[in-house]
Formats: C-alpha cells, sequence, structure tokens
C-alpha cells in the first residue's frame, strides 16, 4: 500500500489518457442535407455560421441595419423552404450570397421605385454624379484618431452606398467580403469579365468621391 | 509590358499579394501607374477597414418566430405567388365568380319572390274555404253536372243576397250573420292556428258547417266556380241523385277594399276581383 504524500496523490478512479481526435468540420452541404431530413440543430449551425457575413453584406449593400438584418433573416428563410431543391453543384456560401444579393438589389429597387425620402439620401446625388460631402474633412488638425477613423468608416459606407446596384454588389463581395472574381461571378450569375470591369468602374468612383481621404 | 495591362494587373492582385516582375519593372520606369498602384492599394484599404457589423443577439429567436409564420402561412403564399404569375388569369377568374355570384344572387331572389307569391295567392284562395265560411267560395260539390248557370236579373232580384240555399226537404239554409263589413278585414287574415280571434271589437266565430245531404254524394273533386262576377249575387243550379234541381245562391264574394256608394249598395274597387 502506497502512501500519500501530497493532495495531487489523491485521485478519484483511474486516469484514462484520453486522445484527442481533432473533428473535422461538417460541411455546408452535409449540414443542409441534414436539414433536409428535418434535423433543426444543422440548420441552426448553418444560421451561426452566416449571419453575421449575411447580415454585414447586405447592410454594406443597403447601408441599412435594421433592414440588413431583416432581409438575413429572410435569406435564411428562403434558404430552410428551398432545401429541397437546393443543389450541390455550387459552394452553399454562393448559393446564400446570390440569396442576399437578390434581396438586396430588389429592396434598392424598391426604394427607388418608392423615392424614399430618408436623411441620407438628401446628399446622395444620382447615378455619375458628383456627391455632396454629408462630413466634409475637417482640414484643421484633429485630436481623436478614434473620431478620424469612425468618421472615415461613414463616409466609406455612405459612398458605396451611392453607387449604382450593378457596381455596388461586386465591390462589396470584392472588397469588403473578400470573395474571389470567379465567386462573385457566380454570386451575381454573369461572366468574371464583367465582374471584373465593374469592379474597375466602382473603384473608380469610389476614388472621385473618397479623394479627400486617399 | 503597356500601362493598360500594368493596371489591369494591379486591379485584380489580392490585397498583400505582390505584383508580377514584369508589372514591378513597369511601375519602376512608368510614374502615372506607380500612382495608380499607390492610389488603388489606398482604396482597397480604405474600404476594406469597414468593419463587418454582427447579427443582433436574438436573430435566432426572431428566425424561429418568422420560420414558424412562414410554415403556417403557406396558403397565402401560393395564392400570392398565383397571383404573381398569372394575374391576367386571376382577374379573368375573379370575373367569372363575381358574374356567377351575382346571377345566382338574382335566380335565388327571383324564386324567392315568386315563391313569394305564390304562397300569397295560396293563401288567398284558401283562406275563404277554411277559415272563413262565412265569406266562403263558391265550391259546388256534387255528383250531377256542375255546369253553373247565372242567373238572370230578374232572379237576381227575387233571391236574397245573404242567404245560402239547399234545396229540397232537407235543404238547410244558413244564414250568415250581419256585421260582414265590419269583419271583414279580420277574416282575410290568416289564422294559422284556427283559434278563434281574440279582438274584441272584431271578434267572429266561426260559421256553422253546413252537411251535405243523404241523397247528395259528393264528389271527389271540387269544382271551382268562377267567382269574377260582378257585385251581384250569383245562382247555380246542382242536380241531386234523386233527379231534383237545388238552387244555390252565392253572394258576391268581395275581396279588399271597398268602395260605399250611395244607397247602401257596395262596389268592388276593382273589377277584376284582384285587389
Amino acid at each position: 500500500m502506497s502512501t500519500l504524500t501530497s493532495i495531487n496523490d489523491l485521485r478519484f478512479g483511474t486516469a484514462v489518457p484520453q486522445t484527442v481526435v481533432a473533428e473535422e468540420p461538417v460541411s455546408d452541404h452535409a449540414l443542409l442535407e441534414a436539414t433536409r431530413t428535418g434535423d433543426e440543430a444543422a440548420f441552426a449551425e448553418l444560421v451561426s455560421r452566416y449571419r453575421n457575413q449575411i447580415t454585414s453584406y447586405i447592410y454594406r449593400m443597403t447601408n441599412d441595419y435594421d433592414g440588413a438584418v431583416d432581409m438575413a433573416q429572410e435569406t435564411f428563410v428562403r434558404v430552410y423552404q428551398a432545401a429541397d431543391r437546393y443543389q450541390t453543384s455550387y459552394a452553399f456560401s454562393t448559393y446564400i450570397y446570390r440569396i442576399a444579393t437578390n434581396l438586396a438589389i430588389s429592396e434598392l429597387r424598391k426604394r427607388k421605385r418608392r423615392r424614399m425620402v430618408s436623411l441620407t439620401g438628401f446628399f446622395q446625388q444620382p447615378e455619375g454624379q458628383e456627391a455632396r460631402e454629408f462630413n466634409p474633412p475637417d482640414s484643421g488638425p484633429l485630436q481623436d484618431v478614434v473620431l478620424v477613423d469612425a468618421e472615415r468608416r461613414t463616409a466609406v459606407a455612405r459612398a458605396i452606398s451611392t453607387l449604382p446596384e450593378k457596381y455596388r454588389a461586386p465591390l462589396v463581395l470584392r472588397d469588403v467580403e473578400g470573395k474571389s472574381y470567379e465567386e462573385i461571378a457566380r454570386v451575381l450569375e454573369t461572366s468574371e469579365g464583367t465582374v471584373k470591369s465593374r469592379i474597375s468602374r466602382a473603384r473608380g468612383f469610389l476614388r472621385e468621391k473618397l479623394s479627400a481621404y486617399l | 509590358m503597356n500601362c493598360q495591362n500594368c493596371r489591369t494587373e494591379i486591379e485584380e492582385m489580392e490585397l498583400g499579394e505582390p505584383l508580377t516582375e514584369r508589372a514591378g519593372e513597369h511601375l519602376a520606369s512608368c510614374t502615372p501607374c506607380r500612382a495608380f498602384h499607390e492610389e488603388r492599394l489606398s482604396l482597397r484599404r480604405l474600404v476594406g477597414s469597414l468593419e463587418p457589423v454582427s447579427a443582433p443577439p436574438d436573430f435566432d429567436f426572431r428566425l424561429r418566430a418568422r420560420l414558424a409564420a412562414a410554415g403556417n402561412g403557406k396558403s397565402p403564399r401560393f395564392w400570392r405567388s398565383l397571383i404573381g404569375t398569372a394575374p391576367a388569369m386571376t382577374l379573368a377568374a375573379t370575373f367569372a365568380l363575381l358574374v356567377a355570384g351575382v346571377v345566382l344572387y338574382n335566380q335565388f331572389r327571383s324564386g324567392t319572390s315568386e315563391n313569394k307569391q305564390a304562397s300569397d295567392i295560396t293563401s288567398q284562395k284558401s283562406n275563404p274555404k277554411v277559415e272563413t265560411p262565412e265569406v266562403g267560395p263558391a265550391i259546388v260539390t256534387a255528383e250531377s253536372n256542375p255546369a253553373p248557370e247565372v242567373a238572370s236579373p230578374a232572379e237576381k232580384q227575387k233571391t236574397s243576397p245573404a242567404v245560402l240555399t239547399a234545396g229540397g226537404d232537407k235543404q238547410r239554409a244558413t244564414t250568415v250573420a250581419g256585421n260582414r263589413n265590419n269583419n271583414r278585414r279580420q277574416q282575410n287574415r290568416p289564422n294559422v292556428d284556427g283559434s278563434p280571434i281574440s279582438s274584441n271589437e272584431l271578434a267572429a266565430t266561426g260559421a256553422r258547417h253546413i252537411k251535405p245531404a243523404d241523397d247528395l254524394q259528393l264528389a271527389s273533386n271540387a269544382i271551382e266556380l268562377p267567382v269574377r262576377s260582378t257585385s251581384q249575387p250569383m245562382r247555380v243550379f246542382v242536380n241531386d241523385r234523386s233527379g231534383g234541381r237545388r238552387a244555390v245562391i252565392l253572394e258576391p264574394v268581395v275581396f279588399g277594399s271597398q268602395d260605399l256608394t250611395v244607397g247602401g249598395g257596395a262596389r268592388l274597387a276593382s273589377s277584376q276581383g284582384i285587389w
């Protein structure tokens, strides 16, 4: 019988060495396949993976947080309802970004038809025209760096929101979301050449609007 | 490498990814392309500096509620999609349903009014027969030929207008009580349960039953005599089985309003007997 020399020698049961097995993350396709069979946990996992991305993407497209959340939810509702018709030929991210893009563009067109009067829209210009600066850069010395960054981000967001929708979506997908040209082309259901051309044009617009910050 | 190719490469490059060697050589020798490169890098960093926003904490909860609502509302979604896909067809179907509804409604209304009219006529015919024998129907039930004969004006003068007679020694006469004009309106009202009318002023008791004589065999079918006559009494002759002939004087039956003329006579307000 061994003698206890310290409290660390007191063990409850036999220690079993556990091998740590790195679990491979379940693919989006597998999660959607499980969603088809009624596995709500699988759908919840899909939502947790993409809710922030989709909300952020739609917010950059529409510059309206509440509307972006609403449309992000509508995106997931459509994914859930169309789970049976989903085809695994493309990545799930392409599929869900396409739905989100269509919703966002549809909302932008609705706003255009309704001619909604918004506070920010008052400072926006029609397509192709120079926008007046809502927050013109202060030429004087600024004390607070955080304030400067916040102002710059606001200006960039507003500049993006003034872009025509056909330039806005590829620019956000490329420069904000970091998607590849190939994926953007699949999301927008157009050619890569068109995507590159539109992104270049969008950057040209932004350079004019944000010249004070460059 | 020319400027266009170099700028295309600058546009398509990933952030942080170095340019190709040929593009680098071009940039070293081309100031505008170098400025373009710096400007594009700055712009992309600026746009990329936008912080991603997060979904609200109650995103999942709201999504579940939305999914539940969408699951319950499948039929409105179906109609919405139907209207969206085939608006002309939907409009035509709606119009057809509307027209069909109007036609059915009109048919229902006309049927109701016809039934009401028919029931009114029936009640007008049946009320005098059953419940108001005093102004009773001109029905003669006899085995013999019931062809009526309208009395001549001379005979009309002889007969009393208020007497209904059935001939022979067994004939029984029923005298209709007076004050008929006072009770007429009350009598014309349908008395559904057959109970005596409880009005103090217009109270009337039922008339006595006229039992047919033993030698008078009633026909199975009643013969309805035309009552569309003038205000004069009508005389009908009926042959019984024993060969006797009986004269029945039918008092003029007046329905509806009367116009009292000078001299106490009454004439029909309507010559057709229809009011």
